[in-house]
């Protein structure tokens, strides 16, 4: 990122302001949380605006203030590809999951994903197939984000790499283990409103630079004429394929989904996809609009072209806002990587000290402390990670989300809806996403094969795991037990 | 045959269809048939998704409206992307607004209201 000069003193006063919310949210919430229903499942107490502003801040990773603007800036139109489907995935998981999990949580008191899918399709071997795939995915997306929290809080704080990465991770560890999933909701809440603000904010200044330049579509349209048509600079099937797997992929997000089983009752999730539509689609603003006006600016002269495309947020907040709303976007981009640091956080521990021993037929002792300690352990382990090498959790980082997506869409989305599917299928699908996604990745990332534009490990593994799923269930008997 | 039970094979039917639709396209793009792979996949993925909006469990009318509407609305701004790709004009394409209204601003509201109207008969 580039250097902050004058403007360090402002930024670190805001992102100091924001941590000291996040803390006051963490004792209040440690005084609450006395049980492991507690600490994993906020002790079902969420309300419509606590689940919808969460489930945003919990979606919404760094990814979306950083990568996100530089994927538009780089790919023109293409990348909204990525946004598009929020709208339909938004009221889908609600349409297809929300009501099964929040009835298998009330039901057989589930407080986890793997749990949920151990009571439908009756099978241990599938809760620990699901526990394996979550720890797996959780680990290798923690290391990544743990390491972007790091690279946020050294550029603006002016720390070295480790200690500014180790920072991030004791802060985020610190009121995960204190307060467990309640304190990470109600910080989610404070986390998702500072993304909306900033996100809204952020929109006045790229409109006026555009004035500045007498329009963004004029210059870039002169400049690239691809770049403002419906797939920007990509390809059809590549963009396309965006939307497939962030569409669809949603679906598969236990991180997200695990809020499903915290709800206080049925009635809040009435107005559950408009208020999350609205969330989601007001923060990413900021994803489009910042992208589009660094395209505008270099096609116009106003800035020189960007030599890294995850330079187009930080380059634009240093040039073309006020300190203060450059220190709130930043304090954003922290609040964001958090917040899903922190659910991963509790979905990983929850999977190993709950549900890998349960599905092995050796529950461990259902405690805080048990949960707290692997709580720690995954959060040391991903930062051990991200310390040790940038080329490691560059590849970790590109199958954490996609690991996910492949192991678990069929499993849920389909399986919690067809009372004909098998826990055969439910094992073989998410056996299939697995070792398809690891296969591909690690063979394109080591160069083993090329791959055309849009033909990605994750999107093969998920339409393989969904394909499996659907055979496997018409192929096997009803009564079929994995 | 009860119309749920119908209604939920139509759904079973549709996302069967998208997931092997999704699949031909996947293998096409790996096999280079650039033309070809992007119209599988979007008609994929809205059988797909259409198919997941009616397989829920008890699937009744509005269930299936919904799948069926959900279905064309994706086909057509895929259709419409499609097309409109193939002529890059220099000017911001109208299909570009087209696309992001069809596929941000129509599901976005009325999706939410049809669910909240399914919860309130449920």
């Amino acid at each position: 990122m580039p250097g902050f000069g004058a403007m360090r003193p402002m930024l670190i006063g805001v992102m100091l302001a924001y941590l000291a919310v996040i803390a006051a949210v963490a004792v209040w919430a440690s005084r609450r949380t006395s049980t492991t229903s507690d600490y994993f499942a906020a002790g079902r107490r969420l309300g419509l605006w606590t689940l919808s502003i969460s489930s945003m801040a919990a979606t919404l990773s760094g990814f979306a203030f950083i990568g996100g603007p530089g994927l538009v800036y780089r790919l023109g139109m293409g990348a909204v590809w990525i946004v598009l489907p929020v709208t339909i995935t938004g009221t889908l998981s609600a349409w297809v999951l929300a009501e099964p999990l929040r009835r298998y949580a009330e039901t057989h008191g589930a407080v986890t994903i793997p749990g949920v899918l151990r009571a439908r399709y009756q099978s241990p071997v599938v809760q620990g197939v699901a526990a394996v795939a979550i720890a797996l995915a959780v680990i290798a997306y923690t290391a990544t984000n743990t390491l972007a929290l790091g690279l946020v809080l050294e550029a603006v704080l002016g720390l070295d790499r480790a200690p500014a990465l180790w920072l991030g991770a004791g802060i985020t560890l610190a009121y995960s283990v204190a307060g467990g999933i309640l304190a990470g909701v109600y910080a989610d809440m404070v986390q998702g409103a500072v993304m909306a603000v900033a996100s809204v904010l952020i929109c006045w200044w790229v409109w006026a630079a555009g004035e500045r330049v007498g329009g963004f579509g004029a210059a870039i349209g002169a400049a690239d004429a691809s770049w403002f048509t419906p797939f920007g600079t990509m390809s059809p099937f590549a963009a396309m394929s965006l939307f497939f797997v962030f569409g669809l992929g949603t679906l598969g997000q236990p991180h997200v989904l695990h809020k499903f089983l915290m709800v206080r009752d049925r009635a809040v999730l009435r107005w559950f996809p408009l208020v999350s539509n609205a969330a989601m689609l007001v923060s990413l603003l900021l994803f489009v609009a910042v992208g589009v006006a660094m395209r505008g600016l270099v096609a116009a002269g106003a800035e020189a072209p960007l030599s890294r495309p995850d330079d187009a947020t930080p380059i634009f907040l240093l040039h073309h806002t006020p300190r203060l709303v450059a220190g709130l976007v930043f304090a954003a981009t922290a609040a964001a990587i958090m917040s899903t640091v922190n659910s991963f956080l509790s979905v990983g521990a929850a999977a190993l000290s709950r549900d890998l021993p349960e599905a092995l037929g050796r529950p461990a002792p259902d405690t805080l402390t048990t949960a707290r300690l692997w709580t720690i352990g995954i959060a040391v382990v991903a930062a051990i990670v991200a310390a040790a090498s940038e080329a490691v959790v560059g590849f970790l980082g590109i199958f954490g989300w996609g690991l996910f997506a492949a192991a678990l869409v069929p499993a849920l989305a389909l399986g919690l809806n067809w009372p004909q599917a098998t826990a055969r299928a439910a094992a073989a699908s998410m056996l299939t996403g697995v070792l398809v996604t690891l296969a591909v990745e690690s063979a394109s990332w080591f160069k083993q094969v090329a791959l055309p534009p849009g033909v990605t490990g994750t999107a093969l593994a998920l339409v393989a795991s969904l394909c499996v799923f659907i055979g496997v269930t018409f192929t096997s008997p009803a009564s079929t037990h994995a | 045959m009860t119309g749920a039970e119908r209604r939920q094979r139509l759904g079973l039917a549709m996302t069967a269809a998208g997931a092997a639709l999704a699949a031909v396209a996947f293998v096409a793009a790996l096999l280079g048939a650039a033309t070809l792979a992007p119209w599988g996949l979007a008609g994929g993925i809205a059988l797909l998704t259409g198919g997941m909006f009616a397989l829920r469990a008890g699937a009744g009318r509005l269930e299936g409206r919904v799948a069926i509407g959900i279905t064309m609305l994706c086909l057509a701004a895929f259709a419409l992307a499609l097309t409109a790709s193939r002529d890059a004009s220099g000017r911001v394409p109208l299909a570009t607004w087209w696309i992001a209204a069809l596929l941000l601003g129509v599901p976005g509201v009325v999706l939410p209201l049809a669910w909240r109207r399914l919860m309130d008969r449920s």
